[in-house]
């Protein structure tokens, strides 16, 4: 048979234009039933995620308010030791009277501040007096009358820093994600020292809590579930409905319970006092540090392990068991061959989705973390609320979002994302 | 050893509320290399024995004894018991050669003899190109024959199988229980096999045990079982039944003439010996009835009766009549179709028919006898 068979309804429509007719008034149908949360998600989510990765590259404060100071700058050559000609200078001064005309000096000052400490306050007060200096610079020389107003304009880093931030994109706030830095004179990226290395042991120390409290909730919430998953269902359900009994306290009110019985003046510390078996100068410091994090959160978190092991445990047969029992298999040995390997795809479920929540976390770490226990989240929220630092949130958020793609990919590589069962 | 009490349940009682009993004073014995069935609807306890033969149930009274051991003691990985499932219960993180290695890995056998023991069982249930496919790309039949071939690959010392073929659909069921009972002839192992299919157990097993309510009414090989049922309900769940209820009139020997509650007198077998003024159930096999237009045809008959024909239902091999007879609604006749066509019964409904049976094809059993 040469010529292509195509096939033919009834009517004489191809049957595949029949079909795809069929189908598109049932795709419109289910496109409208996904369109308003697509819509939320779009605005509620996407577009943030995009602002934030914008936001850790951008540097557009510094290039829109200093673009005579970033034109004069082009010309001149940052390794040499010489500070930059009087056009500079005299750029800089229109810039600042500009800046300060549309209240942008101080905020300039305090972006410049990040790159090199001092700046936030020379800009503050250069920024008030310039336009007095004007006249004067005009009939002498901007150069020296302005180092004259304030030495610090005479340190060739602020000029080195100028000239380095004179592009639309930077990537410098991925460096001090890192705990890296530009050298402004060479412009070699180095490692900072180590006693001002943050980032990087942060991040490392919430991966690591996090996963802690990942196999915290697993060992404990792994007997419960099977537990639950054996009992006649009216028991089962009761139970169940324990172990959800936190999701209907509020967050605050839990994790604040856990400073009252930890502390060290508290519930726990007495009791064991009172059986003696610590001594009262030896009250043991439970809170405000990791264990603090650990424990709060491993109690936040374990529904999240339970119910999808649960609802998997649920949904493995008892007759397994018995099958290996019957087959010779010691009841113990019949767990770990036949009844385990089947409670995976739980596990997997719920291993994931504790570490995901747990290394986002912010508001439990905040309160009982302490020095010790606080999560690279609580820094985000710092440089967002307290240093303003918007570029550098955002970049450790960027960061934070790839080590979680990261660890997803290595789970699906590994285990498999299709392994995954809520039920 | 003792061939004929290869397995023993002696004075068996369960109860899992102790409340009430599901399984009531049980006696049976097994011989070996038989095929034996347990009978009874969904409740009557044929389930609960085989568990607890298997060891996951303890009975709560009796015990259970295999080639002369009791086996309360020894717990169900030590009991060498093979066991089949209703959902076949195969793990379905292991391929089927996995599955099969199962048992034999946990026996510590070496590798080789693992490979050549797996070999001959593919074989023999013709699964060799299926051998590394996980449970769930089998279909049903394909399953089934691998929970069969896991449950005798380790040589077990008996087999139990709880309603193994349930879950599959009519055609596969039937073939299933042919392969099943060759396997049982190839292998030659002891099988006790639970099930609520009355022909499921008249066509595998070497003796039916028929339960109901926790008790044992028969143990008797299928003909027997079929022929000479030694209780009304017996009589009732194996195969198709008109029971016509009435009181003994007259003994005469073996026979009896029981006056049915329709004031019709009838000569019948006299199975349990009922003395006269006793209430029976007289039980009559459908097919054993033959069915004229005048009385004439029925010479020979101990037993004629006239019935309204009141529908006819054509089933292919047969053609199934309903009779308005003895003041029952629903006396049924079977005549097999040898004609062809209608020609089985040409009356119309609605007309007057001669219903008649020999003395031999009925019985009378006494009504509430356990």
């Amino acid at each position: 048979m040469t010529a292509t068979n195509t096939l033919l309804t009834v009517d004489g429509i191809e049957l595949k234009e029949a079909l795809r007719r069929n189908q598109a008034r049932q795709k419109r149908k289910a496109f409208l039933l996904v369109a308003p949360l697509l819509l939320f998600i779009s605005v509620g989510f996407f577009l943030p995620i995009m602002d934030m990765l914008r936001r850790s590259t951008e540097n557009r404060l510094i290039v829109e308010n200093l673009p005579l100071t970033i034109v004069a700058l082009s010309e001149w050559d940052a390794s040499s030791a010489l500070l930059p000609g009087e056009p500079a200078f005299r750029a800089i001064a229109k810039d600042l009277v500009k800046a300060q005309k549309l209240r942008r000096a101080t905020q300039l000052g305090q972006r410049l501040n990040y790159e090199l400490s001092g700046t936030s306050s020379l800009f503050r007060t250069s920024g008030r007096k310039m336009a007095g200096l004007i006249p004067e610079a005009e009939k002498t020389a901007y150069k020296e009358t302005l180092i004259e107003f304030d030495q610090r304009w005479g340190d060739i880093e602020l000029w080195r820093v100028i000239r380095r931030f004179s592009g639309s994109v930077v990537a410098d706030y991925y460096l001090a994600a890192l705990d890296m830095k530009r050298d402004f004179e060479t412009n070699e990226v180095e490692i900072l020292p180590r006693e001002e290395r943050v980032y990087v042991r942060l991040f490392g120390r919430t991966v690591m809590i996090s996963l802690w409290i990942t196999l915290m909730t697993l060992l404990l919430g792994f007997p419960i579930a099977l537990l639950i998953a054996r009992l006649p269902t009216r028991q089962g359900n009761l139970l169940l409905v324990l172990v959800l009994l936190p999701f209907w306290t509020s967050l605050l009110v839990r994790t604040t319970s856990w400073i009252v019985l930890l502390q060290q003046q508290g519930v726990v510390n007495d009791i064991l006092v009172a059986v003696g078996l610590i001594g009262e100068d030896a009250r043991l410091r439970m809170i405000y540090n990791t264990i603090g994090t650990v424990i709060a959160m491993t109690h936040i978190l374990l529904p999240f392990m339970v119910l999808p092991l649960y609802s998997v445990m649920k949904n493995i047969s008892p007759s397994y068991m018995r099958a290996a029992i019957s087959l010779g298999a010691h009841p113990i040995s019949a767990f770990w061959k036949v009844y385990f390997p089947n409670t995976i795809p739980g596990i997997g479920a719920g291993a994931i989705m504790v570490f995901v929540l747990a290394i986002g976390y912010y508001i439990t770490p905040e309160l009982v973390g302490g020095r010790t226990g606080v999560f690279i989240s609580n820094r985000i929220a710092y440089h967002i609320s307290s240093s303003l630092n918007w570029g550098l949130a955002a970049a450790l958020g960027v960061a934070l979002l790839i080590i979680v793609i990261t660890i997803y990919w290595i789970y699906d590589k590994f285990v498999g994302i299709d392994n995954i069962r809520l039920g | 050893m003792d061939n004929e009490n290869f397995v023993e349940f002696e004075n068996i009682q369960k109860s899992y509320d102790g409340e009430s009993l599901i399984v009531k004073n049980l006696n049976l014995s097994v011989k070996r290399g038989e095929f034996l069935t347990l009978l009874g609807p969904s409740g009557s306890g044929k389930t609960t024995c085989l568990l607890m033969l298997a060891g996951f149930e303890a009975p709560t009274a009796g015990n259970i004894k295999l080639e002369g051991k009791i086996l309360d003691s020894i717990p169900p990985h030590q009991r060498d018991i093979g066991l089949v499932f209703q959902n076949y219960a195969l793990f379905p993180h292991m391929t089927v050669v996995e599955n099969l290695a199962f048992p034999l890995k946990v026996r510590g056998m070496q590798k080789e003899d693992i490979d050549k023991k797996i070999d001959q069982t593919l074989d023999m249930v013709r699964l060799t190109k299926l051998r590394s496919r996980k449970p769930a790309q089998l279909s049903g039949g394909q399953q089934q024959r691998v929970a069969v071939a896991r449950a005798l690959i380790f040589d077990p010392k008996l087999v139990l199988m709880d309603e193994p073929l349930s879950a599959l659909d009519k055609n596969l069921r039937d073939q299933m229980q042919l392969e099943i009972r060759e396997i049982h002839e190839q292998v030659g192992i002891t099988i006790v096999y639970v099930t609520h299919d009355q022909a499921e157990a008249m066509t595998m097993s070497s003796r039916i045990v028929v339960f109901d309510d926790g008790i044992v009414q028969q143990v008797d090989p299928p003909t027997k079982i079929y022929e000479k049922p030694r209780s009304a309900f017996v009589a009732q769940f194996v195969g198709e039944n008109n029971c016509l209820d009435g009181i003994v009139d007259k003994v005469n020997g073996q026979t009896c003439t029981v006056e049915l509650l329709s004031g019709e007198k009838i000569q019948t077998k006299n199975s349990d010996n009922s003395p006269k003024g006793t209430q029976v159930l007289v039980s009559l096999r459908p097919e054993r009835v033959k069915i004229t237009k005048s009385e004439k045809g029925l010479d020979g008959c101990g037993n004629i009766v006239r019935g309204k024909l009141k529908e006819k239902i054509f089933l292919g091999d047969k053609m199934r009549a309903r009779f308005n007879a003895c003041q029952k609604e629903n006396f049924v006749v079977n005549v097999t179709n040898k004609e062809g066509g209608e020609k089985a019964i040409e009356t119309e409904p609605g007309q007057e028919m001669w219903l008649g049976w020999s003395v031999d094809d009925c019985c009378a059993l006494q009504k509430g006898k356990k």
